[in-house]
């Protein structure tokens, strides 16, 4: 099953451990794909975040040592250049601007939202370029609460803040800044003495790359050197149900390498973010964004916002059949074409494709009947092309179409309704309080909180609401399904026989589509008690009104919430 | 006063303080006394071999043999549970210890409740035997014994019960009586007697540890004897569920004056085709004149707080009637509420599939099963874990008129006409050909009916593909082809059986 947004996870077909390679990353999440079923089946099924075995930062840094000078001499005959892949000497470019990231960070705790968890911290990497910025990946920087960089030999902290983060492509671009103002330092000493790196082409497979970065922390860089094994669209793990453009490498990526550079030739050919664990039973597999993918986070960030990788909103399936082909009267001699299986609530792309209508080319790209594109020698999932365009862009398509050849011009954006499915970051959980009732929307997030078995112990209807009432029910869609996360004991709902993990339906007979329906549901009150009822089997609980309204302080109070509401987000409707 | 006189007189006296208005002793449950009843001529081994299937595969079979227990009872029957008979070929019996074998067969059986009897043709089997005693009512403390035949000596080891509940029969949804007991003997669960004095309590139906559960012969006995007596229509229940009532808002809300009691009903008419008397948000009150608090226990007069599902099957069958005290709209009211069978079909995803062979169409290599829980055991002990979520899903869903069963394309036996769809698999099937998939047998109406020369298969919306095609001048001889492959007898199993349309 392909899709122009894949679950890239399935196109493995193997159980898969991956971890983005943050050392103790914020996000480091274990994968497997759906047991028992087919590829690029929703839901994503990701386990429980990946222990972290390594030490932290050691907090004592060692003198500085200031590279010597070398005396003038005359100049040396320009020796040829060395082959591809060979590396450079110690000390040159472009180590020189690769630097070391520390973080510390708090994520939310999406089951208890107006709590976090213990501050932690971790280390990753990045690299200098153009415009006094220093990239490195979403998963370093995600939840960050303070950013510290440090150059290479140099032993002094840098603060950084985060300029532009695009969590789908686990992407971000930080910047030094002043501690004492909090704002952007250009003229700080951190930019002294390092040139920003260039970004070179996508690298042919079988040609060598070596990976500048910290793995397992440490202080000094380490550097690895592999070939390129394979260009493929790949899952992207820091946000769990996205796929891109990835290149795998035997060259070691391990925790700690995020956000470094991967080299060829003097220069960045690659982002380090993710790798193979040992348990998965796949030796030395890494894998690095490209600069494909890095210049459409570049572009897109050009007008002060970064918006996403837009999404066309087809899910295609393999046109390998004949039988299925001449039914849809493709020539005889034709291998090229996808079939259009299904297509999402998306407007624009309703109006202008067809289910079972065969894309033959995308862009500049014949599609192959399997599905895939040569994108630049490699056979890669035709998903790549579409990720090349902006959001608003339009996509010129070739669609075969009831015998006939037709061209479409197809208008992609970013697709948002599926944000709960995936991880989220750097937004805080959305929560109301009532009556010690505490209401939040469902997530994959806050499915997580059940543990590492909670496709079993989440609840099958919280399942279902997230990944398949939209497929398969969309008239009874919810935008932001709430559950019942959890009730802060209190006189007033002690007898409660409902308890966490439950989806609500309605409030006072008012179906509850989105968080902030929730407090207007209570508001409407009529008489003494509201009435909150529950799927999937319609029972219900009732609260005293007046008691519920007396009791919210005390109940704030006593379990230091600070907020009855939090809802930073504007609503989605 | 003539002496003589005076001590009939007196006795009578004395009969006529201790008895006031005639009234009958209350059953009491067997005590621990001595057994003086010789089990060895009671307890019977019992041999049962049969067939496995293998609903991945469903044209496969293979053999397992089980070793089972019963008791002998009156009619020259030999009691035990049900499980393990389901699909058998061949029945052997040993009494006594000794190393002959008789053959047997079902007199009955019940797999609802668990039960069935097990006779023989053999007269010379019933030479020596005995039949047991079953108590009713039974203790619900103190000390028992389990009985078994293990490698020929009667094995005699002690239990303690530890309470009597209700919980989920061990084959079915049905909600029935259960004895918890103590011991450390181990792997029972099969039938084996559990006893006190000189009478069966219970019989063997599961083990979790140190704790075996018995089905109590309180609940067995009114079973053989209707089974005996031909009164028997099978186990009802209560065709819809409920909530406790510990929030008393919950029954303010519903104008229920007065404290706490009854529970609430949420959904109804969990019985296919039968419109149900209850509705949600009644508050039931009473059953059968027992009251019903607010956790959903009544006081049972022999065995305290019981939970009120066991008053479907208290001394009632299928299609009887239990008086019902509800509250409903502000208002109390007396129903009759029938009780419907408990049959597997009731269920969407039915829990069991017994006494048949595997349903299943082959089709241009496609091989479409009917969605069963015993489809989803095979992903294993853990299967609500792993088997796919969207399939398991469906037990939540109600059996509809519309939809009856689902139809799961289970697998693609690959050949040159499949090529492309190798990786389909466990996918629901909603059309073939523009005719809805209501049941299994609907595929061979369908698929005589192709469109423009093809097959068109649509599966469910949200499934990973909607729509796969094959050629329906090529599907026939690619199923013969793919059969003798695969060493596949039939192209398809429908029940009731039907004659198979290929055979190789």
């Amino acid at each position: 099953m392909l899709s122009f947004r894949s679950f890239g996870f399935c196109l493995f077909g193997l159980a898969l451990i991956v971890w983005p390679c943050a050392l103790q990353a914020a996000s480091t999440s274990v994968v497997t794909p759906p047991s028992g079923s087919q590829s690029a089946t929703p839901p994503v099924i990701p386990g429980a975040t990946v222990p972290n075995a390594t030490p932290n930062p050691t907090p004592g840094l060692p003198p500085s040592i200031a590279p010597s000078q070398p005396a003038a001499t005359t100049p040396a005959p320009v020796p040829a250049a060395p082959p591809q892949g060979t590396p450079l000497p110690e000390g040159s470019e472009p180590e020189k601007s690769v630097v070391q990231i520390f973080t510390e960070f708090v994520e939310p705790n999406w089951a208890a939202p107006w709590m976090f968890d213990i501050p932690r911290r971790a280390s990753g990497t990045g690299f200098l370029i153009d415009g006094n910025r220093i990239m490195t990946n979403a998963h370093v920087v995600a939840w960050t609460t303070q950013l510290v960089v440090r150059r290479y030999h140099d032993p002094k902290p840098y603060f950084a803040k985060v300029e532009f983060v695009a969590h789908d492509i686990d992407l971000a671009v930080i910047k030094i800044i002043d501690p004492a103002t909090g704002k952007e330092d250009p003229n700080s000493d951190f930019y002294k003495g390092m040139k920003p790196l260039d970004f070179g082409p996508l690298p042919q497979v079988r040609s060598g790359v070596v990976t500048y970065g910290f793995p397992a922390g440490g202080q000094q860089i380490s550097y690895t050197r592999g070939v390129v094994s394979r260009i493929e669209v790949q899952s992207y793990t820091h946000i769990g149900d996205r796929s891109f453009l990835a290149v795998q490498t035997d060259a070691a990526i391990n925790p700690g390498n995020s956000g470094g550079p991967v080299i060829q030739d003097d220069k960045v050919v690659g982002v380090a973010f993710e790798g193979y664990s040992g348990a998965s039973g796949l030796n030395n597999v890494g894998f690095f964004i490209p600069t494909v993918i890095i210049h459409h986070f570049l572009d897109d960030i050009k007008d002060g916002a970064y918006d996403g990788v837009p999404e066309a909103g087809l899910r295609l399936s393999s046109l390998q059949n004949p039988a299925f082909r001449r039914m849809l009267k493709l020539p005889d001699d034709s291998k090229l074409g996808v079939r259009v299986d299904q297509i999402l609530d998306i407007p624009t792309t309703q109006a202008l494709i067809k289910t079972n209508d065969v894309i033959t080319q995308v862009g500049d790209y014949p599609v192959d009947d399997d599905g895939t594109i040569t994108y630049e020698g490699n056979t890669v999932g035709v998903s790549a092309a579409i990720d090349l365009v902006q959001n608003g862009d339009t996509i010129p398509l070739k669609v075969w179409r009831d015998g006939q050849m037709i061209d479409v011009k197809l208008p992609v954006k970013v697709y948002k309704d599926d944000d709960a499915q995936g991880n989220q970051y750097d937004v805080l959980p959305h929560y109301y309080i009532y009556g010690g009732l505490v209401f939040t929307t469902l997530s994959l997030d806050y499915m997580k909180t059940f543990g590492q078995g909670w496709t079993e112990s989440a609840g099958r209807e919280l399942i279902y609401e997230l990944y398949y009432r939209h497929l398969e029910d969309s008239k009874n869609w919810r935008p932001q399904p709430v559950v019942l996360a959890s009730i802060l004991p209190h006189a007033v709902n002690a007898n409660f026989t409902t308890r966490s993990g439950a989806m609500v339906d309605k409030i006072n007979g008012i179906r509850i589509e989105q968080l902030s329906d929730v407090p207007k549901a209570f508001a409407a009150t009529k008489g003494q008690d509201a009435i909150i009822e529950f799927l999937p089997d319609h029972h219900f609980e009732v609260i005293r009104k007046d008691d519920a309204e007396k009791a919210n302080p005390d109940i704030l109070n006593n379990y230091s919430v600070l907020d009855t509401n939090h809802e930073p987000a504007p609503s989605r409707l | 006063m003539n002496r003589y006189l005076f001590i009939p007189l007196a006795l009578a006296a004395l009969a006529l303080t201790h008895c006031g208005p005639a009234q009958t002793a209350a059953p009491k449950p067997p005590g621990p006394a001595a057994p003086s009843f010789a089990w060895e001529n009671a307890i019977i081994h019992i041999e049962v071999s049969g067939k496995t299937y293998n609903y991945i595969q469903p044209w496969e079979r293979s053999e397992h043999t089980v070793y089972k227990s019963g008791v002998v009872v009156d009619g020259h029957q030999i009691l035990t549970t049900a499980e393990g008979l389901a699909d058998q070929t061949v029945i052997r019996l040993k009494k006594q210890g000794d190393g002959l074998y008789s053959e047997g067969s079902v007199a009955w059986i019940d797999y609802q409740a668990n039960l069935a009897a097990i006779t023989t043709d053999d007269k010379d089997f019933w030479t020596g035997l005995q039949p047991a005693e079953l108590a009713d009512p039974v203790p619900i403390t103190g000390e028992v014994r389990i009985l078994r035949w293990r490698d020929d000596q009667l094995e005699n080891r002690q239990g303690q019960i530890e309470r009597l509940t209700v919980e989920n029969s061990v084959l079915s949804f049905v909600s029935v009586p259960a004895l918890k007991i103590d011991s450390t003997i181990p792997g029972v669960g099969y039938g084996e007697a559990v006893a006190v004095g000189d009478k069966l309590i219970g019989l063997a139906c599961g083990q979790g540890g140190d704790a075996v559960t018995a089905i109590p012969t309180s609940f067995i006995a009114p079973i053989l004897k209707a089974q005996q007596s031909k009164t028997y229509t099978g186990l009802g229940y209560f065709d819809f569920t409920w909530d406790t009532a510990e929030n008393p808002l919950n029954l303010d809300y519903l104008k229920l004056p007065g404290p706490a009691r009854g529970v609430i009903v949420k959904e109804t008419s969990m019985k296919p085709g039968v419109a149900s008397v209850m509705h949600p948000r009644d508050v039931l009150l009473q059953i059968d004149g027992f009251d019903i608090d607010a956790e959903g226990n009544y006081h049972d007069p022999q065995y305290k707080k019981l939970c009120l599902e066991n008053l479907s099957s208290r001394g009632k069958w299928a299609g009887m009637n239990c008086k019902f005290k509800i509250w409903r709209d502000g208002k109390e009211m007396d129903i009759d509420y029938k009780l419907p069978k408990a049959e597997y079909t009731d269920e969407l995803v039915p829990e069991q599939l017994f006494d048949q062979d595997p349903e299943y169409v082959l089709a241009g290599g496609f091989v479409f099963v009917p969605l069963s829980e015993p489809y989803l055991r095979s992903w294993g002990p853990t299967w609500r874990q792993h088997a796919p979520f969207r399939l398991s899903y469906y037990m939540m869903d109600k059996v509809k008129p519309e939809r009856p069963q689902r139809v799961v394309l289970s697998q693609v036996l690959p050949y040159p006409t499949n090529i492309g769809y190798e990786s389909l698999r466990n996918t629901v099937v909603d059309e073939i050909n523009g005719v809805k998939i209501k049941q299994l047998s609907d595929i061979v109406t369908a698929l005589k009916t192709p469109i423009n020369g093809f097959n068109v298969f649509t599966f469910e919306a949200g499934e990973t593909v909607r729509q796969a095609v094959l050629d329906a001048s090529e599907m026939d001889d690619a199923t013969q082809q793919i059969m003798a492959h695969y060493h596949i007898p039939a192209d398809h199993v429908l029940n009731p059986p039907a004659t198979p349309v290929v055979q190789k």
